[in-house]
């Protein structure tokens, strides 16, 4: 997936009011919560196949980490 | 895993309160995009709550008052089971109440179960054996109020749960010679994870039990309340479910391709739809009723049967049934519903 999809479609999925940038931190958006966090298992669920656990989320310092967790080489430019 | 031939569930009601809670009645705790996300995530628009003067025993009551429409002579039942975990009082227990309540005589082996949102099936597990050793037919009944637990000022939980009751007719045919499989698991260690802390033996009620504690999203609970924890319980049902059902069809010489319906307990809709994503199910297998009922703890698998699978039952269809919750513990029963099997409409009281 194109780097500049994934944060586009996730702004939408998590209905924020900021467009996500890779050094966005989680726990700095002003809506991130436990629905949140949920919101993104699924999203990362269906498009990578990957399940997160409630400690990968609380571990990821900003979106960037997401990606590396994901596996950067999932994403182009 | 324990293995029945010729035991099955003949016949089944369900009673709900008549009383509608929609998630806008939450706007004390949810704004109206959070309310959105919710009922995105969970999948719940309301849910039904009993009135202060009902309890679990007057949904299961009626429940039960309805199945035994069923059958000609209440002698036959031999056994009564009672799961919840709101019963009407810490002594005497409720099966026994319920009893004299029904009209059953007193030769009756009664029953009750504490358990959780496995509880169906660990009762109909339960069930099943004394339908098998007194040849008679045993009355399960499953019933909560889970609202009268909940702390008003905790979104995690007071969103989260419903009211109801179920009740089912089990009866043991020698001749009849379809099986049914029933696989449990527990993990004691995370106890923790969803509990109400104060009020038994542990914390015996105090002065402290009223005080109100915060988490850190400012949930507020007092000990009395039911309070968990989200994350935790989440994680738990994403690691353990899908492989637990795995491992029930496997031994059973089954795959997703020879279950006609996955009746899994109505936690949430999210965790539900990754539950078939892991598994590869269709959607058309997977039955939900959270959107109308909230999470009703362990009714939620009878609510489903009642309110989705009436009129659905023309042939034998094997079914799977999932329960996890509170505990932690979890269990998968595989079992066939006959098309003789009476499914009562849902009453409303």
């Amino acid at each position: 997936m194109k780097t500049n999809a994934f944060l586009t479609e996730l702004t939408e999925e998590l209905e924020l009011e900021v467009s996500l940038q890779t050094n966005t931190k989680f726990k700095d958006l002003e809506d991130w919560d436990s629905m949140g966090a949920m919101v993104l298992i699924g999203f990362v669920s269906d498009n990578f196949g990957i399940t997160l656990t409630g400690d990968d989320i609380e571990n990821l310092s900003d979106v960037q980490s997401l990606i590396e967790k994901i596996g950067i080489t999932k994403f182009s430019e | 895993m324990q293995k029945f031939s010729g035991t099955r569930i003949e016949a089944i009601s369900a009673c709900v309160p008549k009383t509608t809670v929609k998630t806008t009645d939450f706007s004390h705790l949810l704004n109206q995009k959070d309310m959105r996300k919710f009922e995105k995530t969970t999948g719940i628009r309301e849910r039904r709550h009993a009135q202060s003067m009902v309890t679990a025993a007057d949904l299961a009551f009626y429940a039960a008052q309805d199945v035994l429409k069923e059958i000609k002579d209440k002698r036959d039942i031999k056994g009564l089971v009672f799961v919840s975990q709101t019963a009407d009082y810490k002594i005497p227990f409720t099966s026994n109440i319920l009893q004299h309540r029904l009209g059953l005589h007193n030769n009756l082996f009664c029953l009750d179960i504490n358990a959780g949102c496995a509880g169906f099936v660990q009762g109909l597990s339960c069930a099943y054996s004394l339908a098998q050793s007194t040849n008679g037919k045993i009355m399960l009944i499953i019933a909560e109020t889970l609202s009268k637990i909940l702390s008003n000022k905790d979104k995690t939980t007071a969103t989260l749960f419903g009211d109801g009751a179920a009740a089912l007719l089990i009866s043991n045919n020698p001749d009849d010679c379809s099986l049914s499989h029933f696989d449990f698991f527990s993990d004691g260690g995370n106890f923790d994870s969803i509990i109400i802390p104060d009020g038994g033996y542990r914390n015996p009620y105090s002065s402290e039990s009223l005080k109100w504690h915060s988490d850190n999203n400012g949930n507020l609970n007092q000990g009395i309340h039911l309070s968990m924890d989200g994350q935790k319980v989440f994680d738990f049902t994403l690691r353990e479910i899908p492989k637990s059902i795995l491992s029930i069809l496997t031994d059973t010489q089954n795959t997703t391709n020879t279950i006609d319906y996955f009746l899994m307990h109505q936690s949430n809709k999210f965790i539900l739809n990754q539950i078939g994503r892991a598994l590869e199910l269709p959607k058309e297998k997977i039955p939900i009723n959270i959107d109308r009922f909230g999470n009703t703890s362990g009714v939620s698998i009878p609510l489903i049967i009642v309110t989705e699978l009436k009129d659905k039952i023309q042939e034998d269809k094997k079914i799977v049934l999932t329960g996890y919750g509170s505990g932690l513990n979890w269990g998968n029963c595989i079992l066939t519903l006959k098309p003789d099997l009476c499914i009562n409409d849902l009453i409303e009281i």
